[in-house]
């Protein structure tokens, strides 16, 4: 039976400049890779959404973004299959009538976030969304979600939206955005609705002088490494499923084509993870000497500094700084220093495609070979051996069980290609 | 029934539990009846220690075992010629060795829950490395092999278990679920040698369990089965409340190959994911 399989013309509405949406097409491809389905897709090379004239197109499917109400309204009447994809709705009349609908569980993002910073032994929370708008609907559900928590655990809320920044308001936008992390009570948790919202916030933290994450811990979502970069102090984030989203509407749309009738379906997808890193690091309180040097290390242990430099930041001596240090983390100002150039660098490493000097020098380490003996002393191997023992699908298993083969790991990072099914 | 007591100086219902402890706090307890495993308490991303395994009443009729423990990390227990090993180690495993034919009312589920009872195996990340799987009819028998790719149980990428189970599919729909068997031996791979074949990753606790076995087949069950079933402390259970991701040799039955192995090893480390 080796009959071509009928193509089908496929649109994908959606405007993928941003990590969310490019991830969710990622998934749909890694449906066709996996399936005998022969899809022609259809987007634009820019990868943003052209609605005019949509309704004339002559195809057999689509996959599109209902988050933007303009797509929603252009598809209502739609005679050819279509599945939704777009943020879950508390209010179940808020969901378009009549289409599957795949949707990213808004309510369980932001649990999840709140579960974290509560975990790290915050008491009070605050979210930081964005102004109300059509096209982020799912913001607002964030905020509702973030709200109903507050609500289920007695505990005030406080929630800022800001305004849209456009180049002229940016410094009124920061100031205002400051203003209101000054009245916050502290220490607090932060939720913010995207990374993209709380970098702007991480960067207001940074220039008023509030400490991430003693004063301010802040989890973001979506785990954009774009943001990831853009901060400096890393941005703990929310995973969205995404990828599984992209999968799931394809399975749809595939189900669809075949004939089958599954009218409203809805699929709510949970988060895939969570990225923990430095700014929701929060510990119970220390002193304030040892909180501040502590975020200054965070901010520049990678350029290279000093137990000196942490001094004049702090404002006291050297010696006093050390003795703080040994009384509450029980380590030196340096110890501390390299545990976080330390840090940095397997983080670089378990990323896998990097360059031991690249590694060595963008860490703060004065030398490879210096950074070769910390790994040896700290962490009793090389770093080319760390490297190896977690870089790439991080499924490696290290059992050590006598007289069998030893576990190997999981080709979780197959090719596409590889894929594809043998007839 | 196998449900003679294994010795003669005790009365047959008085099933010893055995504990074993590693230094990362974990405390697994083992059970002489059907040799079970009836309790994992392990750390979470935070620290906490939880229970991770569905305290569902392990009375029952299955057969008693006799054990012996040897130190803090093994127990060996037997029965007619069949004998089980525990043996938690440092890393976190817990490497099962089967040796010899469980008594077929043995073999009790091990349901897992990875955040400790707080809420379902829903939203837990799966990963299964398997291609094929094994179709069942409404009676649960094994009518023959199907490729995953594109469909439900496709879990060669990590996917969450509770939007899978609301995928239209007619396996899921017969089954209420998940229970079908995967077929995790790797083409060109010698038999009986030791493999990770599935992932769990809890992404509230950021517990994480890797399950690696010598057999053929790795039988998932999502836990429609139970529904209604009295857990430890009372209360009763949910469906999906737990998750099962046992070793089988449902590949080779399926194939006629009727040398079931007697000797087989699966391997469950739990730890955590940052």
């Amino acid at each position: 039976m080796t009959k071509l399989p009928k193509s089908h013309r496929i649109a994908l509405l959606f405007n993928a400049n941003k990590i969310f949406d490019r991830e969710v097409i990622s998934g749909i491809a890694a449906h066709l890779a996996s399936t005998r389905a022969s899809w022609d897709l259809f987007l634009e090379e820019d990868f943003r959404c052209r609605l005019p004239g949509i309704e004339h197109w002559h195809g057999d499917g689509i996959i599109a973004d209902f988050d933007d109400p303009a797509v929603q309204a252009a598809l209502s009447r739609s005679r050819i299959p279509v599945v939704a994809v777009g943020g879950s709705y508390e209010n179940e009349s808020n969901y378009p009538a009549g289409v599957p609908y795949v949707a990213t569980d808004n309510y369980k993002l932001v649990k999840l976030a709140y579960d974290h910073l509560v975990e790290m032994g915050l008491r009070q929370f605050a979210c930081f969304s964005l102004p109300e708008a059509q096209e982020n609907r799912w913001a607002q559900e964030r905020e509702n979600a973030y709200r109903s928590l507050m609500r289920r655990d007695k505990i005030e809320p406080h929630i800022y939206r800001g305004h849209n920044t456009y180049a002229p308001a940016w410094d009124e936008a920061m100031e205002q955005q400051i203003k209101w992390l000054r009245s916050l009570p502290k220490p607090i948790g932060i939720i913010a609705v995207t990374d993209a919202r709380a970098r702007q916030l991480l960067q207001a933290c940074l220039i008023a002088g509030i400490e991430v994450p003693e004063q301010v811990a802040l989890i973001g979502i979506d785990n954009d490494p774009l943001c990831r970069i853009l901060t400096r102090i890393p941005l703990s984030s929310v995973i969205q499923g995404a990828q599984e989203m992209g999968r799931t509407a394809a399975h749809l749309l595939d189900q669809m084509l075949n004939g089958a009738r599954i009218g409203d379906t809805r699929i709510l997808v949970p988060p895939a993870g969570i990225n923990v890193l430095a700014s929701s690091k929060h510990e119970a309180a220390k002193h304030p000497h040892v909180m501040r040097a502590r975020h200054f290390i965070r901010q520049y242990a990678c350029q290279g500094i000093k137990t000196g430099q942490v001094a004049d930041y702090v404002g006291i001596s050297r010696s006093s700084l050390e003795s703080y240090f040994r009384q509450e983390l029980g380590c030196s100002v340096h110890d501390e220093i390299l545990r976080f150039k330390l840090d940095a660098a397997t983080t670089m490493l378990a990323r896998g495609d990097v360059g031991i000097a690249d590694v060595a020098l963008s860490c703060g380490f004065t030398s490879v070979q210096y950074m070769h003996a910390v790994f040896k002393r700290e962490l009793g191997c090389t770093p080319r051996a760390y490297q190896d023992r977690t870089a790439g699908p991080g499924l490696v298993a290290s059992l050590q069980t006598n007289g069998s083969d030893m576990a190997e790991p999981i080709n979780s990072n197959l090719d596409v290609t590889d894929l594809c099914d043998d007839d | 029934m196998t449900t003679k007591p294994s010795t003669s100086s005790r009365p047959p219902v008085a099933a010893r539990l055995y504990t074993l402890r590693n230094a990362l706090d974990m405390r697994v307890t083992i059970s002489e009846r059907g040799a079970a495993l009836v309790s994992w308490l392990a750390p979470d991303r935070y620290g906490r220690i939880a229970d991770v395994l569905l305290g569902y009443t392990h009375a029952g009729s299955a057969p008693l075992f006799d054990g012996v423990q040897d130190g803090d990390n093994l127990v060996v227990l037997r029965l007619d010629g069949c004998t089980v090993s525990y043996q938690l180690i440092e890393d976190g495993s817990l490497v099962v060795e089967v040796d010899g034919a469980v008594p077929s009312d043995a073999g009790l589920p091990t349901y897992f829950n990875l955040n400790g009872g707080a809420t379902d195996v829903g939203d837990h990340m799966l990963q299964i490395d398997a291609d094929q799987y094994i179709e069942i009819d409404q009676s649960g028998e094994l009518l023959g092999r199907a490729n995953v790719g594109g469909s439900a149980f496709d879990f060669r990428q990590p996917a969450p278990i509770g939007p899978r189970l609301n995928w239209p599919d007619p396996q899921i729909l017969r089954a209420g679920g998940f229970r079908h068997c995967y077929c995790v031996k790797a083409a060109g791979r010698k038999s009986g040698s030791l493999r990770q074949v599935a992932r769990v990753y809890d992404p509230g606790s950021g517990r994480q369990l890797q399950v690696s076995t010598t057999e053929s087949g790795l039988q998932f069950c999502s836990g429609s089965a139970l529904d209604g079933v009295p857990g430890r402390r009372g209360q009763r259970h949910n469906s999906h409340d737990g998750l099962c991701l046992e070793a089988s040799s449902g590949p080779d039955l399926l194939a006629g190959s009727a040398q079931a192995s007697s000797r087989h090893t699966t391997v469950y480390r739990m730890g955590v994911q940052a």
